[in-house]
């Protein structure tokens, strides 16, 4: 092949990732994201900070699942991933501020127990949407020839997915985790500065504490991230 | 007396850069506010004030009689160092402490009175901690004294952090200590020249937040 005909290749091989690429990012529209876009994965913060946060001061979730700290991938290997593909998916899943920042939602984490205002179940509705929007966008990459991606969620799967085990089983027991096809680790959990992130593509995004009550924020967000190609 | 935390007031979006002279104000209110909640020295520094030294790492190690999450701290040390490397400033604070305290190491602390001390230095490096975290500064961190579970769990058989699968009993309040990092307090605080108790067997009762 000569040089023009490469030059023109690589240009069309542009044109067919920047369609996927835009496929991908709508499908997260479409399935329920607030927003979504396509990032280069130069703009992943890859931070130990905040891996160091979920365990100072110490996450409900920390050490009680196989992808939370000090579990999971280290920042390192998370930063061995991300150098391995050049593109992503960041998208946003918004939560109303009476949901995510309701009186009712400290104890709900805390104790592990639901309020009668709902709110804990719609909170981790939102979750459950944040994880199936990162699986399928993972299952629409692979049906256009990105077989290797990888997802990262909001929060923690173990929540999600098995509230109603005694633990973890694969953290437990080693034989595995119970909802593969479900679950993935979070940004935060594997030291991705998603705040930072959503701030620097123009997302409005507060930090949302225990004591923050429904007026003191004007909504929540949660992010996901699908490293594609 | 316990600090009051409240509803925050005036929760700042997070920016995608932090602006300097936001920041600077900032620090100083968090100063004042360690000096007003009773520290008896707050002091503003840069993250190349704080002094890691393996050995006090090392002695906490060893001084793993009762053990909990946080003291040895359960976290790879040379990742903490890494990480507390990229903050920019922090406050550093202390509170007086009794001449005659013993050094508790990491064991139980006997004397209801100095465990308040303790609880003290929590209280304030919370607080600190929670109001930058408002400010817009999410990845603010807060390093206390003393072992945790001395201060909050003392009656306890074992850490509940600890046990696989369970979470710790006193999220909010409990926090490693600076030794348990591998910071050693006392070069910082010689280091500003803080005036100090003269026994120098009585143990400094310091406390770190760093932000940005």
């Amino acid at each position: 092949m000569n040089t023009d005909a490469v030059v023109k290749s690589k240009a069309g091989q542009g044109k067919v990732l920047k369609r996927k690429l835009e496929e991908l990012r709508q499908l997260a529209l479409d399935r329920g994201a607030d927003d979504a876009v396509v990032i280069p994965t130069s703009e992943v913060i890859v931070d130990p900070r905040v891996r160091l946060k979920c365990m100072i001061p110490q996450c409900y979730s920390a050490g009680r699942s196989s992808y939370c700290p000090p579990y999971g991938y280290t920042t390192q290997e998370v930063r061995d991933i991300v150098s391995r593909y050049e593109w992503a998916i960041f998208f946003r899943v918004s939560v109303k501020n009476s949901i995510i920042a309701a009186i009712s939602m400290t104890d709900c984490v805390k104790y592990g127990v639901m309020d009668n205002g709902g709110n804990a179940i719609n909170l981790g509705g939102h979750y459950f949407l944040v994880f199936t929007i990162v699986k399928l966008l993972q299952k629409r990459a692979k049906a256009l020839g990105y077989a290797s991606t990888q997802g990262f969620g909001a929060g923690t799967c173990r929540s999600l997915f098995c509230s109603f085990q005694l633990g973890c089983q694969d953290l437990l027991t080693r034989r595995g985790c119970l909802h593969p096809n479900l679950a993935c680790p979070s940004m935060e959990s594997c030291g991705m500065n998603a705040y930072t992130m959503a701030a620097r593509v123009g997302w409005d995004i507060y930090p949302i504490g225990g004591t923050c009550q429904p007026d003191s924020v004007p909504h929540g967000n949660l992010m996901g991230l699908v490293l594609v190609t | 007396m316990a600090l009051i935390f409240g509803k925050p007031q005036g929760v700042r979006q997070i920016l995608p850069q932090i602006d300097p002279e936001q920041f600077k104000k900032d620090l100083e209110v968090l100063r004042n506010k360690a000096l007003k909640a009773g520290a008896a020295d707050a002091t503003i520094i840069s993250v190349f004030d704080v002094v890691f030294n393996q050995e006090v790492s090392a002695s906490i190690n060893a001084d793993n009689k009762f053990p909990s999450l946080h003291w040895p701290l359960n976290y790879p040390a040379e990742s903490v160092e890494e990480a507390v490397r990229l903050y920019q400033r922090g406050v550093f604070l202390r509170v007086a402490t009794d001449p005659k305290m013993p050094d508790y190491g990491g064991g139980p602390i006997a004397d209801p009175a100095h465990r308040q001390m303790y609880f003290r230095v929590c209280e304030i490096v919370t607080l600190l901690e929670s109001t930058a975290f408002y400010m817009g500064y999410h990845l603010a961190i807060g390093l206390a004294v003393g072992n945790c579970r001395s201060i909050f769990c003392a009656d306890e058989k074992r850490c509940w952090g600890m046990i696989k699968g369970k979470a710790c009993l006193h999220p909010y309040k409990g926090r490693p200590s600076m030794e348990a990092v591998g910071i050693e307090a006392m070069a910082m605080a010689r280091k500003l020249k803080w005036k100090l108790p003269r026994d120098k067997a009585a143990p400094l009762l310091a406390g770190l937040v760093m932000v940005g």
